[in-house]
């Protein structure tokens, strides 16, 4: 059973099929490496990018509240959970925030 | 006699009316003792009016009397009369005055008040209900919680073959099936927590599953039958059911921790599903061996310290039935033990947040009668120990993830593992219809040597694994994507069974509740096609069907799968 105690059959089937894995294994971290640098680059950009902030109406900066786009999932369970801005919320508490800051920007324009 | 008399007492009547309606209107003043007065100058001289309820004159400073008109009655035959008469008696007849007119509004404003004071009290009553019930139903309201989790997909398929499961409960055709196409339903959980007391929480959540029932038409007494009818119908069955109880609640490091008896999530696939995020997509790499819910006893949590309370281990250790949720335990020898370990070396705020290392192992046994277990055997095959391990590595953010995983195993991938999604119908046990003999043959050799390959009791697996998700910053959509390098037996030096499979997609995250997924998915057996020698084959004790002389096995290596999947969860 150990590799040393290879047939020739099935070295000729190495020299087909084995030389396949192990190109994909190198070409695998390659790109993964490749990948790793994109994320990193990329995280570091959005990073830089910031989203809008309105101002209430009594001129009060009204941040927006976290998106759940912008949240990583803790828990698929009941309820949620989503990782914002280092809180843990519910996906209830995100959608209630998003509608209140809605509201308040609709009357405010209103 | 009679008309006059009844003359006269229509003549009182009328009297009695105009009497009335001037005291009511104020036209008539009356002090309180007067004198009997004329109150109709004709035909009517007997009739007086005064003061007081007899016939004299009352006290000035007697109460408030009522006027009276006096009139005379036979009290044989009932008749009144204007003046007295022989049988007649007196008959006074009493009318409010002002005071006597105060007295009885003030009497009805008394009752109007008690009545008041009473319905008020019965509303306060009535009051005092209502909270209680609603205090009942705010009190179960904040004990309980009902969610739920759908899952479903459309997949379009351009090329079939015999694969494991990219998805529960899906089952595409094998080879010769090219642009099969379906839309599949992989989850419907109702999920049920039920939390009374503050640490202990009780979790019930039911889940479809596909009923396939007898494959046969039954018959049904001497001389009937029916037809089959509850092949591939939705079920339910229970997924998970166990209590969590928080035994260090006041303990500010481990106050998370809890125990779980029954039912449960087992330790390394659902926590590899949160940190992955596209469970809905595609399964994780060992699940595709090991199912992801166990009756068992675990304790788990996360141990925080330090000035910020930060995470810096998350375990998950239990002892498990041999048999998944969907299957009896026969347990050989004992229970099936596994752990998880996550060390986050520089603390977390939430759960996967930052870098990671994750050590997850599991030992057990084929889910075997005890009797059967110790039999003598050269190959213990099905019911040898089995093993599973990984060690990952993860950093994650709250808008990317990236994961590397090494996996290794012992006997922890069979036939029915390779071909849970489908497989050859030789490997089943059934030979299949419709294929000329040669291709009958080839199935039943190639099945045969999948079989000595996989499940011979020495098989040691071997995977690596690279996966991740990107959010676009600004947008709703996320990239993500899954390459895996499996090998399930890597003691055979070149295995027709070893595959890379391949997820890449994008996610668009609608709301709160509403995720989709647009994916490309793929099994590729990366070997190019060969003949498996028989010598080698039977290392791995390998036996040639009944028949079969050839010194190689012809065409051993699958031809790839491929699908695109359009995917949605909504989850609450």
């Amino acid at each position: 059973m150990e590799k040393e105690g290879m047939t020739p059959v099935r070295t000729e089937a190495a020299k087909r099929g084995k030389a396949a894995p192990a190109g994909w294994r190198k070409g695998g971290l390659a790109l993964a490496a490749v990948a790793a640098l994109m994320l990193a680059g990329s995280a570091a950009w959005a990073g830089n990018s910031s989203t809008s902030a309105g101002r209430g109406t009594d001129g009060v900066k009204d941040e927006p509240p976290p998106r759940v786009q912008d949240c990583a999932i803790v828990t698929l369970s009941t309820p949620v959970l989503y990782a914002c801005r280092g809180k843990t919320y519910t996906e209830y508490e995100l959608s209630y925030l998003r509608q209140q800051y809605e509201q308040r920007h609709q009357s405010a324009r209103q | 006699m009679v008309r006059r008399e009844e003359c006269v007492s229509r003549k009182a009547a009328r009297f009695l009316v105009w009497l009335a309606a001037s005291f009511l209107s104020g036209l008539v003043l009356i002090e309180m003792n007067a004198a009997p007065v004329r109150a109709q100058s004709a035909g009517s001289p007997g009739i007086s009016v005064s003061a007081g309820t007899g016939a004299g004159a009352t006290a000035a400073s007697a109460p408030a009397p009522a006027l009276a008109l006096r009139l005379w009655t036979d009290p044989t035959t009932g008749q009144v009369f204007t003046r007295p008469g022989p049988g007649r008696v007196p008959l006074q007849l009493p009318f409010a005055t002002q005071q006597s007119q105060q007295a009885v509004v003030q009497q009805v404003q008394q009752q109007v008040q008690q009545t008041q004071a009473q319905t008020a009290d019965l509303s306060k009553q009535v009051q005092e209900i209502k909270p209680a019930w609603e205090d009942y139903v705010r009190n179960f309201k904040n004990k309980v919680a009902v969610g739920g989790q759908f899952w479903a997909d459309y997949a379009y398929y351009p090329r079939t073959s015999y694969a494991p499961q990219l998805l529960t409960l899906i089952n595409p055709p094998g080879p010769g099936n090219d642009n099969y196409n379906t839309v599949d339903i992989t989850r419907a959980y109702i999920n049920v927590f039920w939390f009374p007391t503050p640490d202990w929480t009780l979790r019930i959540t039911p889940n479809i599953f596909r009923a396939l029932g007898p494959t046969a038409n039954q018959s049904m007494g001497a001389a009937g039958a029916m037809g089959n009818t509850n092949v591939g119908d939705m079920s339910y069955r229970l997924k998970y059911g166990y209590v969590i109880g928080k035994l260090f609640a006041d303990n500010p490091n481990i106050g998370d921790d809890v125990l779980v008896i029954g039912q449960q999530p087992e330790p390394l696939v659902p926590w590899e599903e949160d940190l992955y995020g596209y469970r809905f997509v595609n399964l994780v790499t060992w699940n595709m061996s090991i199912a992801s819910t166990f009756p068992g006893i675990s304790f788990q949590g996360p141990i925080r310290w330090g000035p910020q309370h930060l995470q810096y281990i998350d375990y998950n250790i239990g002892f498990f039935d041999e048999g998944s949720f969907h299957a009896i335990n026969y347990g050989p020898v004992s229970q099936e033990g596994m752990a998880r370990v996550t060390f986050y070396p520089f603390g977390a705020r939430w759960r996967f947040d930052g870098l990671g290392v994750t050590t997850f192992y599991d030992f057990g046994y084929g889910d075997t009668t005890p009797d059967l277990f110790n039999a003598p055997a050269l190959l213990k095959g099905g019911n040898a120990e089995i093993e599973r391990f990984a060690e990952i590595l993860h950093y994650d953010t709250e808008t990317w993830g990236l994961a590397f995983e090494f996996d290794w195993g012992r006997n922890a991938w069979s036939t029915g593992n390779a071909f849970s999604g489908t497989g050859p119908a030789e490997s089943f046990g059934l030979t299949p219809t419709n294929l000329p003999p040669s291709l009958i043959e080839q199935q039943l050799n190639t099945s045969t040597l999948y079989a000595a390959l996989l499940n011979n009791g020495r098989a040691y697996q071997e995977g690596y694994n690279m996966f991740g998700h990107y959010h676009i910053a600004n947008t709703p959509f996320t990239l993500f994507g899954w390459v895996e390098d499996w090998q399930p037996n890597y003691k055979v030096p070149v295995n027709p069974l070893d595959f890379i499979r391949l997820i890449a997609g994008i996610g668009y995250q609608y709301n709160e509740y509403l995720r989709f997924a647009l994916d490309y998915q793929t099994i590729m057996y990366y070997h190019k096609q060969f003949n498996f020698p028989v010598t080698e084959a039977q290392k791995f004790n390998y036996v040639a069907p009944k028949g079969f002389t050839g010194s190689s096995i012809p065409n051993v290596v699958m031809p790839n799968m491929q699908t695109v999947m359009l995917n949605v969860e909504y989850a609450f």
